[in-house]
């Protein structure tokens, strides 16, 4: 599989990262020596084997339902510029 | 030439909010009706060096809610960052576990265009958050210009359970069918209270047509229903648009579009879709579950309702139409159980409760959870008009002044001023004249002078003496016909 460099900027885009011609061309050959990489896999016999999922065998904690208010939200707004009284103000983007 | 027939192909995603104290990754609570952005913290809120820590209660409630979809429950599952820009979530990524849920394949019954039975089969349940939402006015109700709308966060981070059907739906009718059966399997599973005027269930749609000509159209996304309306017709809609456009030769192109409800039409969404990007959410590890979690989970898991219902035509010879509107609701139900603890006859019990109980409640907007007559006394009433202690009319008396007065059966029969036991008065009147109706040839013959001996007068008495079970005196009954007959 090889993306080309029209895709790899409709990916960037997805980011909302904007990249020079120089940085695309280095994202597309970067990210094709990555597909390269895992088309070797094609080559492994991965019968019987488990998909990978996590690097870690922990197990998921768990937490009990109990409410424990967090008291400093004052700080949460503090940290943005656009506040309107209750709400936090954000440019707006309607679905008709 | 022969006609193009068009068969409709629909799969439905629902959106679903689970039940617990607090939201899924983080102990905020989840109560619905807090003042705007008060239950927020960094971990809802998506500030840096926070972590997810998963609710215990939650993911109990998706396995109660799969097992209510008929669903196997996974040993194993797993959470997923879907990117995802947009000022509703701040941290840039919804968690979900989209790809390896926690329950999956199960199925729906409901009834086809021939009313026989049809399995819309459940691809899977998920868990995942909810997002914020948008207000598109200020906090003071005052519009403002196109330029900003505004955030209330508490939502973010709410437990929802993502269903996704196979596209077994064949119309509009099957689809809310569908929703209906299901909400109310979830209900009773207790996962969830799927309050529809809170907005605790949402509908997607996946809609193509399949033609007799072989065309087989793309599948269109249809987003934004709120009500089991909004789905019903925004489902109509499509069907007649794609239809329509097959006909002429057009081609459906697969698109998200958009239900506007107050329009009655769906628009084509004018936002790109976003990549459906996934990575797995480095913060939480796997869900293990275990057989004996599960089975746990499995013990607790109330009768399903189309169960019960069974039991009640089966069993208790209730009539299948009173069954299916008193299994409707859970509390009802409950409560029509609870009366048959007191020895009443379960058919009599469960007709007062569909219209006596329902009309009440309907008259007064109450829920059955607040309806005062306890079924002690309601299991008693119908007894005492059973055994003809008490008249249908008297009964009706007492049930009302029960329900208004929050009293018990014999304060009100005292306070009514009813005889128990003598069936006299209006009681009396009831009876004559409903055996008169039930006799119209021998009241005619009364009335026009042929019975001079009396006998059909006597008839009638008898007749009601047997109807009050001789609880009434033989004087009054031949008074109370004659001037009836008059
Ligand atoms: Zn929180």
């Amino acid at each position: 599989m090889k993306l080309n460099s029209e895709e790899v900027n409709a990916i960037a885009l997805e980011s909302r990262l904007l990249l020079t011609e120089e940085e695309l061309s280095n994202a597309v050959r970067y990210i094709n020596n990555f597909l390269d990489m895992l088309d070797r896999f094609k080559e492994l016999n991965l019968e019987n084997v488990e998909p990978f999922s996590f690097a870690e065998t922990l197990e998921c904690p768990l937490r009990e339902d109990t409410v424990i208010s967090f008291t400093n939200t004052q700080a949460i707004f503090d940290e943005s510029e656009h506040v309107d009284g209750a709400f936090f103000k954000v440019p707006r983007i309607m679905e008709e | 030439m022969a006609e193009l027939t068009f068969t409709p192909v629909i799969g439905i995603e629902i959106h679903i909010r689970l039940k617990s104290d607090t939201k899924i990754f983080c102990s905020c609570s989840t109560n619905p009706d807090s003042e705007p952005n008060t239950n927020i913290c960094p971990v809802c809120m998506g500030l840096p060096g926070t972590l997810p820590r998963l609710n215990h209660k939650v993911v109990e409630q998706g396995m109660r809610a799969g097992l209510a979809l008929n669903c196997g429950i996974r040993p194993k599952s797993l959470f997923f960052r879907k990117s995802y820009f947009y000022p509703d979530l701040p941290k840039g990524h919804q968690i979900s576990q989209c790809d390896l849920p926690i329950t999956t394949e199960g199925f729906i019954e409901v009834h086809d265009e021939n009313g026989n039975l049809k399995k819309i089969r459940v691809h899977h349940l998920h868990l995942e958050e909810d997002v914020g939402s948008l207000h598109h006015s200020a906090s003071d109700g005052r519009l403002e210009g196109a330029a900003t709308s505004y955030v209330d966060y508490n939502r973010s981070g709410m437990p929802l359970a993502e269903i996704v059907s196979e596209p077994d739906v064949s119309s509009a009718k099957e689809a809310v069918e569908y929703v209906t059966t299901l909400r109310r399997r979830v209900i009773y599973s207790g996962a969830s209270d799927v309050e529809l005027e809170k907005g605790m269930m949402r509908f997607d749609a996946n809609v193509s047509m399949k033609c007799s000509d072989g065309r087989w159209g793309r599948k269109v996304e249809v987003k934004n229903m709120n009500s089991f309306k909004a789905l019903e017709r925004a489902i109509e809609f499509e069907i007649k648009r794609q239809r329509k456009m097959m006909l002429n030769g057009e081609e459906v192109k697969q698109e998200t579009r958009h239900w506007n409800d107050a329009k009655g039409v769906t628009t084509a969404s004018r936002t790109k879709e976003f990549y459906r990007k996934f990575i797995v959410e480095p913060d939480l590890p796997p869900l293990h579950i275990s057989q004996e979690e599960i089975d746990a989970v499995k013990a607790k898991m109330p009768e399903m309702p189309d169960v019960k219902a069974n039991r009640y035509v089966n069993e208790l010879n209730i009539p299948r139409e009173v069954a299916d509107v008193i299994t409707d609701d859970k509390n009802l139900a409950a409560y029509f159980e609870e009366c048959l603890k007191f020895d009443a006859n379960p058919v009599r019990i469960s007709h007062w409760v569909r219209t006596e109980v329902l009309r009440v409640l309907n008259e007064t907007q109450k829920k059955i959870s607040d309806f005062t007559i306890t079924p002690e006394n309601l299991a008693k009433l119908v007894s005492r008009v059973d055994e003809g202690k008490l008249s249908t009319t008297q009964g009706k008396e007492v049930f009302d002044y029960m329900f208004k007065n929050n009293s018990g059966i014999d304060e009100a029969i005292k306070n009514l001023g009813i005889t128990e036991g003598g069936v006299a008065g209006n009681a009396l009147n009831e009876i004559i004249q409903n055996i008169l109706k039930e006799n119209p040839d021998v009241l005619e013959e009364i009335k026009s002078g042929k019975d001079k001996k009396g006998k059909k007068l006597k008839f009638l008495q008898g007749l009601v003496m047997k109807e009050t079970k001789g609880q009434a005196k033989p004087q009054e009954v031949a008074a109370a016909i004659e001037e009836a007959v008059k």
